[in-house]
């Protein structure tokens, strides 16, 4: 039988074991896969990008009207299928200035101070499964547009803040005061010098950014005198930014990359205000009807999309997605996971370098890939046959894209009836 | 020179026509010390849901000081006090037809005051409305004023204590060691076990003793000397 030398060597085998078997363990443990409740929230909470819009206009040029009449148009889903969702202390602030602008017997609202500078977050809502969840998160930043052109004062930290999101931003969408067109239009010497203040602050800040870009020109009603026909209006506007030397080599430095828009807006509408020896007043029967007041934001995220495949090639392009199709066959949340390691190894530096360092390449990756897989009734037959958590993540990734679907085809509505708001010189065919 | 605690400072923020909104009028210490920029953040619209509002305000210095403020809208017979001029027929409007905005009140140091008397907001209004009539008069080239200080009708209230430093624990991972004793429990006693397993194989069972043999003529003497069985002796009754 075993001797005592025997015993101590399969007490040893017997330690060794059980040692192995715990470091096993703790080494598992540290790289648990969520289970599936927490993989069911943990891929629908972890996922949803938040894209950082910063509005760059002067005081007065509408940044705080066009706010309220967008969040006014998308609150309710209307034929979108979608709508979006404010915090409740936010929403109060909101309806207040919808309420003071609305009444034709109030006066507009005083104007944006310092003290009220602040990002209103948007939950962009839609259906997942039986109930509605954020797929998109949209962060618009409100602050008094003389923080652009004014010093700061000794201790303030304003304009600090408003330098640090312009530089963080996902996309950035330039103001162009209508009233400063219509006053360059007839030979106003102040109008003509504040838009091209307005168009050198935009230039500093866009000239050098990586993000997507669009223009809107607000108070677009009080430009119904230059034409009959809205096209050949916005034409005209066009022929008049792009004969500004800096707003021209705007365009054309950045619509090589990316895709620039001109949007006309009116927060009010086209029947609200009217323009009565320099000064706006409200017609005390106007109607309130905003017009395009969703589709800068709709602009956005098509274009990140946009922007995401310019900046990689066929062959990149290619890869990724055959790549995500593969990672696709065990499930969507193993997917999510891992595709963006593999797709920041593949084309990590060319989105990096178009999209700027952060969050939003990676995002914009999964948009990207999103928009370019199987379309959405092929892949009911995907549910079948996956956990519960991989079905909840692919409901999450077909409403998503849904989403993007809308928001596209808002813009696409946009550029069919007003073909001169498509800048730059790159052909979207 | 620092505040006293029942002198109230007049301050005011507020727009041009043409220029934004920035901090008109200030203590003259905040202003001597370029400390006076906070008061642009900290001073908010109302919005039209109290009539006034106070807080407790931190400048970039450090200095902790508490701002009553109120609105007001600017009026004709505001911008004609005082002037030759006739006053205008309308509403005072920025250049972008909106209405001109005061965010005036004053600041104290070393105290807080919880009920402003309208008295203390009538004179600081007096002091902001000469300020800004002087700022519309020449909008690109005015620079702060100092304010005069004034004696607080206000009751003052006593600051509350700062706030302790929150103490913040370091979230500490479940330990492995109820694991780990398991295991070792478990060790000890799959050695246990093969050590008695292999333990009992090694000294034999005691043989048993032969069995009694058939009778004989001589009897066999042996050194032991076997003890008959005794009778057997019958169990006493139990009696029940």
């Amino acid at each position: 039988m075993l001797g005592e030398h025997g015993i101590v060597v399969i007490a040893i085998v017997v330690v060794a074991t059980n040692f192995v078997v715990f470091l096993i363990a703790a080494w598992m443990r540290r790289n648990r896969r969520p289970s599936p409740s927490e993989g069911a929230d943990g891929a629908g909470a972890a996922t949803v990008p938040t894209f950082r819009v910063v509005a760059l206009g002067l005081q007065g040029s509408g940044k705080t009207l066009l706010l309220t009449s967008m969040y006014r148009r998308l609150q309710t889903p209307g034929d979108r299928g979608f709508y979006v969702r404010a915090p409740y202390d936010q929403l109060i602030e909101l309806n207040r200035w919808y309420q003071q602008v609305a009444d034709t017997e109030t006066d507009w609202p005083e104007g944006t101070s310092r003290g009220e500078m602040r990002e209103f977050e948007f939950d962009v809502m839609t259906s997942v499964g039986e109930s509605a969840e954020p797929v998109l998160r949209l962060g618009y930043l409100e602050y008094p547009g003389e923080l652009l052109t004014d010093q700061d004062a000794p201790g303030s930290t304003a304009q600090t803040r408003l330098i640090a999101s312009l530089a963080s931003a996902d996309a950035l969408i330039g103001i162009i005061d209508g009233l400063r067109i219509w006053q360059t239009y007839h030979g106003e010497a102040r109008g003509r010098l504040i838009l091209h203040a307005a168009l050198d602050a935009m230039i500093h800040s866009m000239l050098p950014a990586a993000c997507p870009i669009a223009f809107v020109i607000t108070k677009w009603d009080l430009l119904d005198s230059l034409h009959p026909d809205e096209n050949t209006r916005l034409h005209m506007v066009r022929t008049l930014l792009m004969g500004i030397e800096g707003f021209r080599d705007l365009v054309r430095v950045q619509g090589t990359r990316r895709v620039m828009r001109l949007i006309p807006v009116t927060a009010v509408g086209h029947d609200f205000a009217v323009l009565d020896h320099g000064e706006v007043r409200k017609r005390p029967d106007g109607q309130f009807r905003p017009s395009n007041v969703d589709v800068p934001l709709a602009a956005v995220v098509p274009d990140i999309l946009r922007q995401v495949e310019l900046s990689l090639d066929q062959a990149t392009r290619e890869r990724i997605l055959a790549e995500a199709h593969r990672r696709l066959r065990p499930g969507p949340l193993e997917a999510l996971q891992s595709l963006s390691s593999f797709a920041a190894h593949k084309a990590g530096t060319a989105v990096v370098s178009a999209m700027g360092v952060g969050g939003i390449g990676t995002l914009a990756l999964h948009l990207f890939v999103d928009s370019q897989l199987a379309p959405v009734r092929e892949q009911a037959s995907r549910l079948t046959g996956l956990d519960e958590a991989d079905r909840r993540a692919e409901r999450f990734v077909q409403a998503r894209r849904r989403v993007v679907h809308a928001l596209q085809d808002r813009v696409n509505v946009l550029e069919a009836t007003l073909p001169s708001s498509r800048l730059g010189n790159e052909d979207w065919s | 020179m620092t505040a006293t605690a029942t002198a109230g400072w007049p301050f005011l923020i507020a727009r041009g026509r043409r220029r934004g909104y920035r901090v008109l009028l200030a203590p003259g210490w905040l202003i001597d010390e370029c400390d006076y920029g906070f008061l642009e953040e900290a001073v908010s619209p109302l919005g039209g849901a109290a009539p006034y509002r106070t807080a407790t305000a931190t400048s970039a210095r450090g200095q902790r000081l508490a701002l009553v403020w109120a609105e007001h809208l600017v009026t004709t017979a505001d911008l004609a006090a005082g002037s030759a001029a006739p006053p205008e027929s309308t509403t005072p409007r920025d250049e972008h037809s909106r209405p001109l905005r005061l965010l005036y009140g004053f600041l104290c140091a070393d105290t807080t005051v919880d009920d402003p008397s309208r008295d203390d907001l009538a004179r600081s209004r007096q002091a902001a409305l000469g300020a800004y009539r002087r700022f519309l008069a020449d909008e690109d080239h005015f620079t702060v004023e100092s304010s005069t200080p004034f004696d607080l009708v206000s009751a003052p209230a006593p600051q509350p204590p700062p706030p302790l430093p929150a103490v913040t624990r370091q979230p500490t991972r479940r330990p492995a060691v109820p694991v780990l004793l398991g295991l070792l429990a478990a060790s000890l006693t799959a050695v246990g076990a093969i050590w008695f397993a292999t333990s009992s194989g090694d000294t034999p069972p005691p043989g048993c003793p032969p069995p009694p043999t058939s009778s004989s003529s001589t009897p066999t003497p042996t050194a032991a000397t076997t003890t008959p069985p005794a009778a057997a002796t019958p169990l006493p009754s139990s009696g029940c």
